[in-house]
């Protein structure tokens, strides 16, 4: 016990007179979230808009009510009438979301229900909006096929009389009115109960909504975790190169207490840095603050796992220099494919899942959980289970491979 | 205090140790002399427990250090041949990591490291960060560090490399006070004259074996009273040797094309004689050096070669 508080007092002492190693630890995850936290306008800043840029050729009643229907979705669509090449030049600078053209006969073809080719062109470099615009396309080319189930004929005779026209009479507006009431009375058995109620609610608990930047704070704690882990696994060359390894493996204790030593002084460092992150992120974003005890422990855990991990694999290198490049080139795809510079929700399908599989990108979602309410406490107790056994793992095969790392 | 019996140690087909014995006594400095990659600093570690040996067995007090590693190893103070210290803390946190790492604490860890502080003379210097210390105080550090937790036998692996006359006087002092005290101190070196000023008992090891051992007076007779005389030029082989196999007190210690020695009686005196036979023998001298006894002469004498070749 004396062996191990010395040896912490030892290392936290050494870590500690390195200022600015502690500097980049801590400043590097607290300016890129200033960064990204500015840039997506902050934890009440905009919801994300879709900018449809719209050519409108048919100039009929049915395209103002696609119009319409657009601005009115929810406030999602931002919709901005321009001419076909501008429209198409401007959507090629990527300022707009998606371009939808209505070549003349559209307002004709929908009241006729005759086929007809919209043109919605869209902005490969946004994923979410796009998909958007033609999923509220598809919704409302399924609206004008139940209103033709359900007032076909009139809709078609309106078509036949008055097509090209943006002006009912009120006799068109009467009979139409009576046809749509008289095919309701007809289906009220069926519509009314409806036979399948849809209900919708939140998601049980008490879980809150993450706004963009609040997706960014378990992944810059976690690029936190993984450089803190970078250098802190550095160390093992440290005293190796000035020769107090040696020592360590010819005392009666062997390596072993020393490597524990090291951990636990990691831990407070890993502990501390997290708290401040967390605070500030937590505070920052209205998250309740009686997350952050279990959200603390999970990042501490998590690190202390990548140390172990990265510390092993140091072990294996011919030199520091080899091993700072081996551990550059492990942390870098470790962020990028593990959520911490895109979240893993903005990412493919594919490379998403493989970010899940990464112990960084895994530890991410349980933390995210965590911060977000949403966790369940067999969920961790299991990440923490998991997350212990493979970092003794390590640390067990680190001390095994001490020696001969010692005396090379 | 420290058997070492049949000691061998290989690195795959290299043989760094072979069939090293030999006992070292409590109060008794034990000098393991020999040239740079000779096997001292591997024989240092094995005796250490840094290296497994391949044959062989080393007790350290009774314990046998491979299996009863943690005895063993409480009763060694090791001094490695680089300075092994925390450079970015102070004297007084290395010695107070390295007394806590062999067990000591509280009262008698603070006044062992004040000792220590005090025996070194870095005592006025004890809260400065080592790296700031020069290379002498950085290696009276390195040999306090090994002494802290009071060991019984202590390893100093060549203590005084790169150290200059002042701090060598010191550090071997230290040394000198551990012995008297009771430890038992097995030091190695390539520096004859600090071999011979130190040590009580001496071996002599080369390409990892032992290849005389003694007490310096045991050794000193084996020299003799011969010089050694060294002779740098073109030789003869077969003519030189003719030359001079029949001459009384002249024996031929190495013979190359360019360089010939020979351990002479009264060498001062016998310079012409032999100068005269060899030009006689068509050998042409250009330089001339005499070696005196000493274990020097010792060492050319067993293995045909200077110490530090």
């Amino acid at each position: 016990m004396y062996l191990l508080c010395a040896g912490m007092q030892k290392d936290l002492r050494r870590f500690l007179r390195d200022p600015v190693a502690l500097m980049f630890w801590l400043a590097l995850p607290l300016g890129i979230g200033i960064a990204i936290t500015l840039a997506t306008g902050g934890a009440a800043g905009p919801k994300p808009i879709a900018r449809l840029f719209l050519v409108n050729e048919d100039q009929s009643l049915v395209s103002d009510i696609l119009i319409q229907a657009f601005r009115q979705a929810g406030g999602v669509f931002q919709v901005e009438p321009v001419e076909r090449a501008e429209g198409r030049r401007r959507l090629d600078r990527g300022e707009g979301t998606a371009l939808l053209i209505l070549a003349k006969g559209f307002g004709e073809a929908v009241l006729a229900e005759k086929p007809f080719r919209l043109e919605l062109i869209t902005n490969p470099e946004q994923r979410i909006l796009p998909q958007m615009v033609e999923e509220l396309l598809q919704v409302l080319r399924q609206a004008v096929f139940y209103l033709h189930r359900l007032a076909g004929n009139e809709l078609k005779a309106l078509a036949a009389g008055r097509a090209g026209s943006r002006v009912f009479s009120d006799a068109d507006i009467a009979r139409i009115s009576i046809a749509i009431h008289q095919t309701a009375n007809r289906l009220q058995n069926y519509l009314y109960p409806p036979a399948v109620l849809l209900e919708t609610a939140p998601r049980a608990g008490t879980g809150t909504q993450a706004n963009i930047s609040m997706m960014f704070l378990p992944g810059i704690l976690l690029m936190s975790l993984l450089f803190m882990a970078q250098g802190l696994s550095d160390d093992i060359w440290k005293e190796r190169n000035q020769g107090t390894l040696r020592r360590w493996t010819i005392a009666p204790g062997g390596p072993l207490p020393f490597l524990i030593a090291k951990l636990v002084s990691a831990a407070v460092l890993i502990f501390a840095v997290s708290l401040i992150i967390l605070s500030i992120g937590m505070a920052y974003h209205g998250l309740p603050f009686y997350r952050l005890p279990l959200a603390l422990l999970w990042s501490t855990v998590s690190g202390l796992l990548f140390l172990s991990l990265m510390q092993f694999m140091q072990l294996y290198a011919s030199s520091q220099r080899a091993g700072a490049i081996l551990a550059t080139c492990l942390v870098f795809p470790l962020m990028i494919l593990g959520g911490s510079m895109f979240p893993l929700e903005r990412m493919p399908a594919w490379m998403a899942a493989v970010g899940r599989c990464t112990p960084n990108g895994w530890a991410l979602e349980l933390l995210k959980d965590i911060l977000l309410g949403r966790s369940d406490p067999t969920d961790w107790s299991a990440g923490f289970a998991g997350m212990a056994l493979l970092s003794v793992a390590a640390s067990l095969l680190t001390v095994r491979r001490i020696p001969t790392f010692a005396r090379n | 205090m420290i058997e070492v019996a049949g000691l061998c140690k290989n690195y795959g087909d290299i043989v760094a140790v072979r069939e090293v014995t030999f006992q070292a006594e409590s109060r008794q400095i034990f000098g393991l002399l020999g040239p740079n990659g000779a096997g001292k600093s591997t024989t240092l570690g094995c005796i250490s427990g840094l290296l497994p040996p391949s044959a062989g067995r080393v007790r350290v007090l009774g314990h046998d250090v491979v299996l009863e590693r943690r005895a063993a190893r409480a009763q060694l103070g090791v001094v490695p041949q680089e300075v092994s210290l925390y450079e970015d803390l102070s004297a007084r946190e290395n010695l107070s990591f390295w007394g806590a790492a062999y067990g000591l604490h509280g009262t008698e860890l603070k006044e062992r490291v004040h000792e220590i502080l005090g025996i070194t003379g870095l005592a006025d210097r004890s809260q400065e960060p080592v790296k700031r210390f020069s290379g002498g105080m950085k290696r009276r550090l390195n040999l306090g560090c090994a002494l802290v937790h009071r060991p019984r036998v202590l390893l100093l692996d060549e203590p005084t490399v790169g150290v200059d006359a002042q701090s060598r006087r010191r550090l071997l002092d230290l040394v000198r006070n551990e012995a008297r005290n009771g430890a038992c101190v097995l030091y190695t070196t390539h520096y004859m004259e600090e071999a011979e000023e130190l040590c009580d008992r001496l071996a002599i090891i080369d390409h990892g074996r032992i290849i005389v051992q003694g007490t310096l007076a045991e050794l000193h007779r084996i020299v003799g009273e011969n010089d050694i005389l060294r002779f740098a030029g073109k030789f003869d082989a077969d003519r030189a040797r003719a030359a001079l196999q029949d001459r009384n007190g002249v024996e031929i210690v190495q013979l190359t094309a360019d360089s010939l020695r020979l351990s002479v009686a009264g060498a001062s005196h016998r310079l012409a004689e032999l100068f005269a036979a060899l030009a006689a023998a068509g050998c042409e001298i250009r330089e001339t050096t005499l070696t005196q006894p000493s274990l020097e002469s010792l060492f050319i004498k067993l293995t045909g070669k200077e110490l530090r070749e």
